[in-house]
């Protein structure tokens, strides 16, 4: 009884964490990530959302062996806060012709946008064992007013300039949030 | 031929004004209160006027679409108007539904440890006058410690140190304030008037009364070590008051003018076992005119005027003196009342068109009973990063000796 107890103590305090795990899934012969309550707008970057200012986020999604790196995506969304309607909105934003929304939604609680984020992210399906145990990492920056090159128009977002965001190290003034998956095989993901 | 040039003029001139407004990168397709407009956009700002053309280009943003670009370029335009302050926004749903309310907080800007020189002067009669303060401040309270050797300010050149602390005490607008004062006096001349040291501790209750008015009310316990003819400590216990008016008026589009005012009282009596028994009134007034809110302002223009008396028999502590870095520049202090004197009357005027600053004054100053004289001196000199070099003459007939002045804060 008592042992009961404190599995369901030590579940409810460590509940908040394991949700923060995301889950790689199979989807038309490519990866593709769900998470469930991923929560990482908080501190000063949530502030500044509820101030009716628009914050970029900049996404990358990792596959890992081991240490090894396999395959990435890398995508920035635009977001913010709807003053009158208390609610989130996001713009994904194009690659090739800066400044070109690609995709966009309106009216989602914060825990809802990170899943609409991820579920515009996939990576494409490694040539590895389907026996290897791999992971995959979310790390998730907001790039704020920084230009991160100035010889690039403010807003620009071609792949060179999140490639370079997610080089640096991370600055103490921005927010970073990163994510990691349980250890999977491509097999379980092909027959789960 | 003259059907495109016509197009071509009118949309140049119909469009200009708006180019003008949104000449920033538009983002409004990312940011979702764009589709709201601007109700309300103001300014928080309890001591400073808003310039008449920050108030235009906020009146003007009134009815317009939400855009964080526009509030930025406005938040730029608040900076480079109020320096030393921080500025925060804060935006909010407006009573109307889809409108938007903008409010821009200024806070004046304080360091958490502040090293600061509030007094730096080179009089050629009367040689240095220098005070350091290091100033710690928090949220609400701040401290303070300074080492000082002055001698501008009063009969003697005194020598020491200061230290402060303010905190508050009921609500932000009753404060308690309490200084400390250690020195040694160095005299020119010789007099059985004279200390060879003073300490002064002085707590004070500050009442902010409203914007821009203060009075302060307390206590001064000084005490007066003498050695001539014997040795003796002599106190000089009084009640003190200040009021004190500060208040900043828009001129034209961004010129400012400031009013300063305060009187103090400083009222010794043996109810506070005084060895001393007098009232000092002093009262202050300074208007003052700048081309600009800044303090870099290129034209500055002020006229300032000092009325003082004693009556009773007061300490030369407390004594008026003129002649200095700030009164009767021509002239030496020792040589208009070595021992300083009980009625003061003193008017200045003061100019600065960019680096080139010319000053008048005029003043009297005399003990009870006796003649007065009016004086009269002007001087004339060069202001660079805030330091003034000066040369200053007295305006009189006979034998003229220029005093050389340099320094800041004077």
């Amino acid at each position: 009884m008592i042992r009961a107890r404190i599995i369901a103590l030590l579940t409810l305090f460590l509940q908040p964490l394991a949700a923060q795990i995301i889950t790689p899934r199979l989807n038309d012969g490519k990866i593709v990530v769900t998470a469930l309550n991923l929560n990482f707008l908080q501190g000063k970057t949530l502030d500044r959302l509820r101030n009716g200012q628009a914050v970029s986020f900049d996404f990358q999604l990792q596959i890992f062996d081991g240490a090894k790196p396999l395959a990435r995506s890398l995508q920035r969304f635009v977001l913010s806060y709807d003053l009158w309607e208390e609610s989130f909105s996001a713009v994904q934003m194009s690659q090739s012709s800066p400044r070109t929304p690609l995709y966009s939604t309106a009216r989602l609680k914060s825990e809802a946008l990170a899943g609409w984020c991820l579920g515009r992210m996939v990576l494409p399906f490694p040539a590895v064992d389907k026996a290897k145990p791999l992971t995959l990492q979310l790390e998730i920056r907001s790039s704020g007013t920084r230009i991160t090159n100035p010889l690039r128009p403010q807003g620009s977002v071609d792949l060179g300039v999140l490639v370079e965001i997610f080089s640096r190290p991370p600055d103490p003034s921005e927010l970073r949030f990163t994510a990691q998956s349980q250890p999977f095989t491509l097999g379980t993901l092909v027959s789960p | 031929m003259k059907c495109p040039f016509a197009i071509l003029l009118a949309s140049t001139v119909l469009l200009a004004p708006y180019q003008r407004a949104v000449a920033f990168q538009d983002t409004s397709f990312v940011n979702v209160n764009s589709r709201y407009r601007i109700e309300l956009i103001s300014i928080q700002n309890t001591v400073h006027a808003v310039s008449r053309s920050l108030q235009r280009e906020l009146d003007r943003l009134i009815g317009r679409p939400f855009r964080n670009e526009t509030l930025d370029e406005v938040e730029r335009r608040i900076r480079a108007e109020f320096p030393g302050f921080l500025i925060k926004r804060n935006v909010s749903k407006g009573e109307k539904q889809d409108q938007i309310k903008v409010l821009f907080l200024l806070e004046r800007t304080r360091k958490l440890i502040d090293f600061n020189v509030p007094r730096l002067a080179f009089h050629s009669g009367q040689q240095f006058t220098f005070g350091a303060n290091a100033d710690l401040n928090f949220a609400k309270s701040s401290f303070s410690l300074g080492l000082i050797t002055d001698n501008d300010e009063k009969v003697e050149r005194y020598s020491g140190v200061r230290a402060a602390a303010v905190g508050p005490l009921i609500g932000k607008r009753i404060r308690l304030a309490f200084l400390g004062e250690s020195y040694r006096a160095q005299w020119h001349g010789q007099s059985n008037e004279f200390y060879r040291a003073r300490t002064n501790f002085e707590p004070t209750v500050v009442i902010d009364l409203a914007p821009g008015l203060e009075f302060r009310a307390g206590f001064s316990f000084n005490n007066l070590e003498y050695q001539v003819p014997a040795a003796r400590d002599l106190a000089a216990h009084a009640v003190i008051s200040t009021l004190r008016y500060i208040k900043q008026h828009q001129l034209g589009l961004t010129g400012t003018q400031t009013l300063e005012a305060g009187y103090n009282l400083r009222a010794a009596t043996s109810f506070l076992h005084s060895d001393f028994d007098y009232r000092r009134h002093l009262a202050e007034a300074r208007l003052s005119f700048a081309s600009s809110n800044s303090e870099k302002s290129p034209a500055t223009l002020s006229f300032s005027t000092m009325i003082g008396a004693i009556d009773g028999r007061a300490p030369v502590l407390d004594r008026f003196t003129l002649g200095n870095t700030r009164t009767l520049r021509g002239y030496n202090r020792y040589d208009l009342a070595p021992f300083g004197a009980d009625r003061v009357i003193h008017f200045s005027a003061d100019g600065r068109y960019h680096f080139v600053r010319a000053v008048y004054d005029t003043g009297t100053l005399w003990n009870a009973g006796r003649p007065r004289v009016l004086r009269h001196s002007a001087g004339l000199g060069i202001v660079v990063s805030g330091i003034t070099a000066m040369i200053a003459l007295p305006l009189r007939s006979g034998p003229i000796e220029p005093i050389f002045l340099v320094g800041m804060n004077f």
